[in-house]
């Protein structure tokens, strides 16, 4: 330890001029104001510490770097240190412990006095700025181990060096094939860990060179470069070794990889589309197609995860053909996916329909051999109904719609769902289409129908009905296949215009309403306290209240069985419940608690998450029919931050 | 193997493919003084090199002390100084850290005298390395090697690039050094003259190998210069002085004399004077026999 020491004094002393440049540079970030009046001083001081911290530590991790060992074999130095009865591990600790301590030193003399006595730096993102530069001090070391090498190399002149710049170019290109593999299959969330992961590789071996090439190369120059060389490229070439493998083994998940699930979806009486994190793979979330009788999956790119940015319109048709969205490689035009569901093995293929903008409303026929799309026009004024064929994409006609028509658009309190008030379009068969729209009419507002004949391109007019109110434009509530709709004083039916129940007016405390089949409408009730109560109309019965303080509720759906689904919650605690209420005597059930709804599954079931991320398939008696994943996920451990992060996309907040 | 101050055996060293020296063997004795002479090039200072752990051998083994000198080198070192042949500490590097270094790294080292010696040589502590002589780095390194006590200190041509009386220096240092601590030296230099004198032992690396390696009196004593008084002499010694191991025919260059490699004394024919040789004179007749060959 004393020899240690003494190595480290003596390094120390060479480079204390480093420290008095530091300390001079302390300064500076307090000086600044003083030359630049325009901006806030603390603004300035705090710019000034990080950056100049950061610049300052990495400016002398590379002159470090160059100097530790290098200058010194070059210039014929080591047979001195070397001649003393210093172990080399001890030479090369000191060495290279000074050489990267300092820097590290240097950099937080700059940073810390204003971290430490600058007032803004208590507010959360100036102490974050403050954190991410510390980090980047920190990576000070990984700087002087390649600087070493590279002054060494630079010094030898030997041909020694073409050697990692030929392993260099190599692995640049593995790993250039690495990532366009993991960009193509989804997996981009991984390519930051898998980059980093690489570069530490690399520094780890640069620094079991540095180690080789003192204690191997001595005094030699020539074969401490000769060390670094070889070292260098095989580090270089283990990195690219492994990028390669873990991009093939990370875009290749099996569906026993899954931790749990994060979110599923009905698409066909046959097939679940399951996504969930799977093993060894953080932040990313492999996709499946699942099917329920054979319990066969078929991967899928995870580009196609239906929550992906660019992965959200999502839809399948009544004979189980799927359509997605998702981002090519290297575009932003995302294309739309088509995928024959009764097949034994699925394969997504591409339409090269590669919408502009999003679609304000898409169906597909009955067969899946036709979509039905409304898009925006060009100049964002009108709209137009576009139908194609698919999976060729090929449009077969396309209408421009009438201005009296736009409809009403408003984002929904969750900024990624799909929860627009915009038209709905239903293939009445496969050449006929309703289009439902509800377009604003002075106070109220109006749902006009008209069918599309698709052979004669022309609208025939339908039905409308008139003077709706609602307080905002989302309580303006559409069955989805467009047939009723929910005012604020009852139900109506697009087809005839004509009133199916009438509802009291305006509550207080109403927080919305939701039509169902056959007529009959769903009303949700929630106190601000938290107490929710939920009644069908037409009933006899008087409200049924739900148990437990709950804030937020869902609704999933009308199981054919009579029986309604939905959730309640508390968004910020996790303690949603499922609960199912039989229509006929309007009594929830709680199934679980913790569980995040799915959908409705025919013929009578649910799928349902809960919050280890099992993926669990109810009757509607509350029993567990299937259990399909079994989840391990947990809130409140590290393991569960991605799932956090997950759910927060999800409920958006 | 013994523990003996230095100990190698079939020593070889190469740079890439090119073979400096090969199956060198060599044993110094402890409190003996060993010169290992040669031409330039010739590999001396790799196999200082080689003896010290900074280079590797390319086959055979070398023990300083008992001791591997590559694998144990921290070890052997404890008790071995070294002065090379220019002394390189870096410019921007004081001389009282060189001895505070010393003092953490070295658990014998003597300050005793060490600042008066430096003064004496005009080097303070201040002092910094950059702006010191070729002699000066050399005075440095000699003191703070001898201040370490050693059991066996290495000097590369020490007298490299010193004057006159800092040779004389040099030369009292070490023989002060050798009598009062036996410290055993093993020294390389082309200045015979100043060190010559010091030598028990001698070796001399020449084509690659350790072509001599005996006691200093040895050698001097079976090296003589043959002078004839005519070229009838000449003529009639030839047979007698061919025994001696002449290094070059007698009759191409009667005139100059012979000088022979196996002296003997009893067997001097009449007319034939023998002198003694210089270890300079012994050196330059070993490893120039071709030169003299070709001037013939």
């Amino acid at each position: 330890m004393r020899r240690l020491w003494a190595v480290i004094a003596f390094e120390v002393s060479q480079r204390r001029l480093a420290f008095a440049g530091a300390l001079a540079s302390g300064v500076v970030p307090w000086l600044l104001p003083l030359f630049f009046r325009s901006s806030p001083a603390a603004d300035i001081r705090v710019a000034a510490a990080t950056t100049g911290g950061v610049l300052l530590a990495w400016g002398l991790a590379l002159i470090f770097g160059v100097t530790a060992v290098g200058s010194d074999l070059a210039a014929g130095r080591m047979g001195f240190h070397f001649a003393q009865p210093i172990s080399t591990g001890t030479l090369w600790a000191g060495r290279f412990g000074a050489a990267a301590l300092l820097p590290i030193v240097g950099g937080a003399l700059v940073l810390l006095p204003t971290a430490l006595f600058e007032p803004q730096t208590r507010s959360d993102i100036a102490r974050e700025q403050v954190v991410v530069h510390l980090a980047l001090i920190l990576l000070s070391p990984a700087i002087v181990f390649l600087a070493n090498a590279f002054g060494v190399m630079l010094r030898s002149r030997s041909l020694w060096t073409v050697l990692p710049l030929v392993t260099t170019l190599l692995a640049g290109l593995v790993c250039a094939g690495a990532y366009y593999r993991m960009m193509s299959e989804g997996t981009e969330p991984l390519i930051p860990i898998v980059g980093s992961s690489a570069m530490a590789i690399i520094v780890l071996g640069l620094t079991a060179c540095s180690f080789l090439q003192v204690s191997g190369g001595r005094t030699s120059l020539a074969r401490a470069n000769r060390i670094l060389c070889l070292g260098l490229s095989a580090s270089v070439l283990v990195a690219a070794a492994g990028v390669h493998l873990y991009a093939k083994w990370a875009v290749s998940p099996s569906f026993e990889d899954l931790r749990g699930a994060l979110r599923a979806g009905v698409l066909s009486p046959d097939w679940l589309l399951v996504s969930g994190p799977t093993r060894g793979r953080p932040g990313y979330d492999a996709v499946f197609l699942l099917h329920r009788d054979r319990g066969s999956v078929v991967p899928l790119p995870a580009a196609h995860a239906p929550y992906r940015g660019r992965t959200s319109l999502w839809h399948a048709s009544e004979g189980g053909i799927i359509s997605l969205y998702r981002s090519p490689t290297g575009s932003d035009l995302p294309t739309l996916w088509w995928t024959d569901l009764t097949v034994e093995r699925p394969r997504p293929t591409a339409t090269g329909i590669a919408p502009t903008r999003t679609p304000l409303a898409i169906r597909l026929s009955p067969s899946g051999r036709r979509l039905a799309m409304i898009v925006p026009e060009d100049h964002r004024v009108g709209h137009r109904i576009v139908i194609r064929e698919l999976p060729s994409g090929r449009i077969i006609t396309s209408r421009a719609l009438a201005a009296s028509l736009r409809p009403v658009t408003a984002p929904s309190w969750n900024r990624y769902g799909w929860a627009w008030q915009a038209h709905r379009l239903r293939f009445l068969d496969e050449d006929r289409i309703l289009l439902v729209t509800p377009a604003q009419a002075g106070d109220g507002f109006t749902i006009a129908s008209q069918t599309f004949d698709v052979d004669s391109q022309t609208f025939a007019p339908g039905t409308r009905v008139e003077h709706l109110s609602v307080r905002n434009p989302l309580d303006l509530r559409l069955s989805s296949d467009g047939s009723t709709v929910v005012g604020e004083h009852g139900l109506y039916s697009t087809e005839s215009g004509l009133e199916l129940q009438r509802l009291d007016p305006d509550e207080q405390l109403r927080w919305q309403r939701d039509p169902l089949n056959g007529g009959r409408v769903l009303e949700w009730k929630a106190t601000f306290d938290g107490d929710v109560s939920v009644e069908i109309h037409p009933s006899t019965d008087a409200p049924r209240r739900l148990k437990g303080n709950s804030t937020g509720l869902g609704f999933s759906g009308e199981l054919p069985s009579g029986v309604l689904a939905s959730t309640t919650g508390q968004f910020f605690d996790w303690t949603t419940r499922l609960w199912f209420i039989p229509i006929p005597s309007g009594t929830p059930v709680k199934i679980s608690d913790g569980i995040i709804l799915a959908r409705p599954l025919p013929p009578d079931g649910i799928l349902a998450i809960d919050l280890h991320g099992s993926l669990i398939e109810y009757t509607t008696l509350g029993q567990k029919r299937k259990v399909w994943v079994e989840g391990e996920l947990s809130l409140g451990d590290r393991g569960s931050l991605h799932r956090t992060t997950m759910l927060r996309r999800l409920w958006g907040f | 193997m013994t523990d003996l101050p230095i100990e190698a055996r079939d020593l070889a060293v190469r740079y890439g493919r090119k073979q400096v020296f090969g199956n060198v063997a060599l044993s110094v004795p402890q409190g003996s003084v060993y010169l290992l002479l040669g031409r330039n090039g010739e590999g001396k200072t790799s196999l200082v090199k080689c003896l010290l752990g900074h280079l590797p051998a390319a086959s055979g083994q070398a023990r300083l002390l008992g001791h591997d000198a590559w694998s144990q080198r921290r070890r052997a070192m404890e008790d071995v100084a070294y002065v090379p042949e220019s002394p390189e500490f870096g410019g921007n590097v004081r001389v009282g850290e060189i001895l505070r270094f010393l003092e953490g790294v070295r658990l014998g080292f003597d300050r005793t005298g060490v600042d008066e010696r430096l003064s004496a040589l005009g080097i303070s502590e201040r002092s910094r390395c950059g702006s010191l002589s070729r002699g000066q780095k050399t005075q440095v390194a000699l003191t703070t090697a001898l201040a370490c006590r050693p059991r066996l200190l290495i000097c590369d041509d020490p007298t490299l690039g010193l004057d006159a009386p800092a040779r004389k220096q040099l030369l009292d240092r070490l023989i002060v050094e050798l009598a009062e601590h036996e410290t055993t030296f093993f020294l390389t230099t082309h200045d015979l003259a100043t060190l010559g004198g010091l030598a028990d032992q001698i070796g001399i690396l020449h084509r690659g190998a350790l072509g001599v390696d005996e006691s200093a009196d040895t050698l001097r004593g079976r090296f003589r210069r043959l002078t004839f008084a005519d070229e009838e002499a000449a003529s009639a010694a030839s047979q007698r002085v061919a025994s001696m191991e002449p290094l070059s025919e007698p009759s191409g260059a009667w005139s100059k004399g012979t000088i022979v490699a196996r002296f003997e004394p009893d067997r001097l024919p009449p007319g034939v004077k023998a002198s003694p040789l210089s270890l300079e004179e012994i050196f330059v007749a070993l490893v120039d026999r071709e030169g003299e060959a070709a001037r013939a």
